[in-house]
Order: structure tokens, then sequence, then C-alpha cells
């Protein structure tokens, strides 16, 4: 039985939404260390 | 015959690195939990089982086992749970399998302690990237760090932040060994894939799941530098594990006998719930449960 084209692009875009979140820390983390201390420490950051 | 009888000489360099490294240091740790013994103080003094005894009539002792068990049933439940629906995802995609697998690991491989710096700086309250994001849509985010239900629930949170990939790779690799005929002769009696998944795949897989579940639940309970980073054990002693409690024992009120005992104690536990594990996966099939 082959799955539907439709439900493989919602399974896809479910699990990079997924990874996306999981990523979040290490992303975040990274654009840190390229900022300037004053940037990184701002309110709201 | 004669040649197999000298085999057993190959294992003395492994048996020799195994006795020092993990045989030593456990028998030691046995033997002072028999003593009172405080570091830098009197010489110790064998007391038998009464740091054990001192254990069972300590508050703080039944208060680390109730969040260690909390703590590690949350971790592992959403670890595995959310492990075992990514890794069927997975199983179903039919394109961008790889890459998606790759990205999704790479928290797993991050050193606990850097990954604890990460959520911190994410948890942290007013400034943390969260509360930026949450305060944005006007609401008032909760104190993550700084009240004692929250803080359990970030610890928990943090946990299956770093091991959830883990329970991902081993879950997709031990659902891509489940026998196809089985899934495609039950898609054609019109099972669904929750059917598929709860009544061909979950089963088939069991002992890889009593695997994955056993190395996390005993990971779990030496679950110690992430707490460390972000609570250090608190507010209060709202995040002190077992292990953590073992640390405070040992190293801030230098009772190393006591410490030694709870050390002891934790492995028992942590043996005993893999044993129920076990027996509940196994026996359940004999029909003795």
């Amino acid at each position: 039985m082959r799955p539907s084209r439709a439900s493989q692009t919602l399974l896809f875009l479910a699990l990079c939404a997924f990874t996306v979140v999981n990523l979040t820390p290490i992303i975040w983390a990274f654009m840190t260390s390229i900022k300037l201390p004053v940037d990184a420490f701002s309110v709201p950051p | 015959m004669q040649t197999q009888r000298g085999l057993w000489l190959f294992l003395v360099p492994s048996g020799l690195v195994i006795s020092l490294v993990l045989l030593y240091p456990l028998g030691y740790a046995i033997y002072l939990s028999f003593f009172n013994y405080y570091l830098g103080g009197q010489p110790p003094t064998f007391i038998g089982f009464g740091n054990y005894v001192a254990l069972f009539g300590d508050e703080r002792f039944w208060g680390s086992i109730g969040k260690t068990v909390l703590i590690v049933a949350g971790a592992v439940g959403l670890e595995f749970v959310l492990g075992l629906a990514v890794a069927f995802g997975l199983y179903k995609l039919t394109f961008g399998v790889k890459p998606l697998n790759l990205l999704m690991f790479l928290p797993h491989i991050v050193t606990p302690v850097v990954a604890a710096l990460f959520l911190r700086w994410i948890f942290t309250g007013r400034w943390g990237l969260l509360d930026a994001i949450i305060m944005s849509f006007n609401i008032f985010p909760p104190d993550w760090l700084g009240t004692p239900g929250w803080a359990r629930f970030t610890v928990i949170l943090a946990d299956a932040w770093q091991f959830t990939p883990f329970m991902i790779l081993v879950l997709y690799a031990g659902l891509n060994t489940v026998d196809n005929s089985q899934i495609e002769s039950a898609q054609m009696d019109g099972a669904g894939n929750w059917t598929i998944l709860t009544k061909i795949m979950v089963p088939a897989i069991k002992p890889l799941i009593l695997f994955v579940l056993a190395i996390r639940i005993m990971d779990a309970f030496r679950f110690f530098d992430q707490i460390y980073v972000l609570t250090a054990g608190g507010p209060g002693t709202a995040t002190e594990t077992l292990t953590m409690y073992t640390y405070a024992l040992a190293f801030r009120l230098l009772e190393i006998g006591k410490a030694s005992a709870l050390g002891v104690m934790t492995l028992l536990l942590s043996a005993l719930t893999i044993g129920l594990l076990i027996l509940v996966l196994y026996r359940r099939d004999k029909g003795a449960f």
C-alpha cells in the first residue's frame, strides 16, 4: 500500500518541526557565541 | 580442547582493568559504608549497619528517593513515548530520513554540562529565551528554575531533550528489523498505523525496548550533571535526587561513610527497578500477571 503524497509531506513537516525545536538550544547557543557581550545580554534576547 | 583451555588468559587484561576501575571502588564503597567516617575528622570507626539505619530514619533520604523516582519516571517515560512516536514517523517516511535522523541526534552528542548551560540560558527567568517568547504573547511566565514544581519539570525536560535522540535512534533501528510480511498482511486486513505499531511492531521489538528502558533508567538514576548546573538541587531540596544528596553528604557535609551507604542503596534501588521491569515485561507473556 503506497502512502499518499499529502500524508508524506505532512509527516515530513511534522518531523522537521520537531527537529527545529530540538535544535533550538544549539542554534541559540551558536548565535549567542557570535554576538558581542552587550548584544548577548540584551533584554529581550 | 587443549587450545581452548588457555583462552581464559585473554580475559586477564580486561579482567584486571574491570577489577581495578569497577570492582575495587565498589568494594571500597561497600566497606566504607560500615564506618562512621568524617573526612578530615577522627579515624573511621566501625558501626556495622549504623549508616543504613540512620538513612532509613532520615527524612531528606526519603524525599530524595521520591524526587528521583518522579524525575526518572517522568524523563524516561517522556523519552520513550516521544522516541517511539518519532521513530515510527521516521519509519513511515519515504524521503529525507537520513538528514533528519542525523540532525535529531545532535543534542545527544553535546556534553551534558554544556547542554545544561544552553538550557539554563533558555529557562532563566525574565531574560531567558523561553520567557522572552512567552512574554511576547503578553503571558506572564512561571519561574522555571525557582519554583519547586516547575524546577522538577524543567529538569525532566532537560533530560528528555538530551536523551530522546538516543531513544529515537535505537527504536528506529529496532522498527526496521520487524518482518515486513507481517505488516503487509495486517494492512491487507485493514489494520491502521496505531494497530500495526501497538499490536505488531512493539511486541516484536520488546527485547530492544527492555534494553533501551533499562539503559536509560540506570542512567537516569545517576542523573547529576544537568541538575547540578540547572538547579544545584534547588530551590531548597526540590530537585535533590539520590545522587545530589550523595554529593551533598560526601563533599559538603564530609560524611563519607553515610554517602557510601547511600551510594550502595542507590545501586540496589536501580537494580531492583530493572529487575521489576524485566519481571513485568517477560512474566506477563507467561500469564503470571
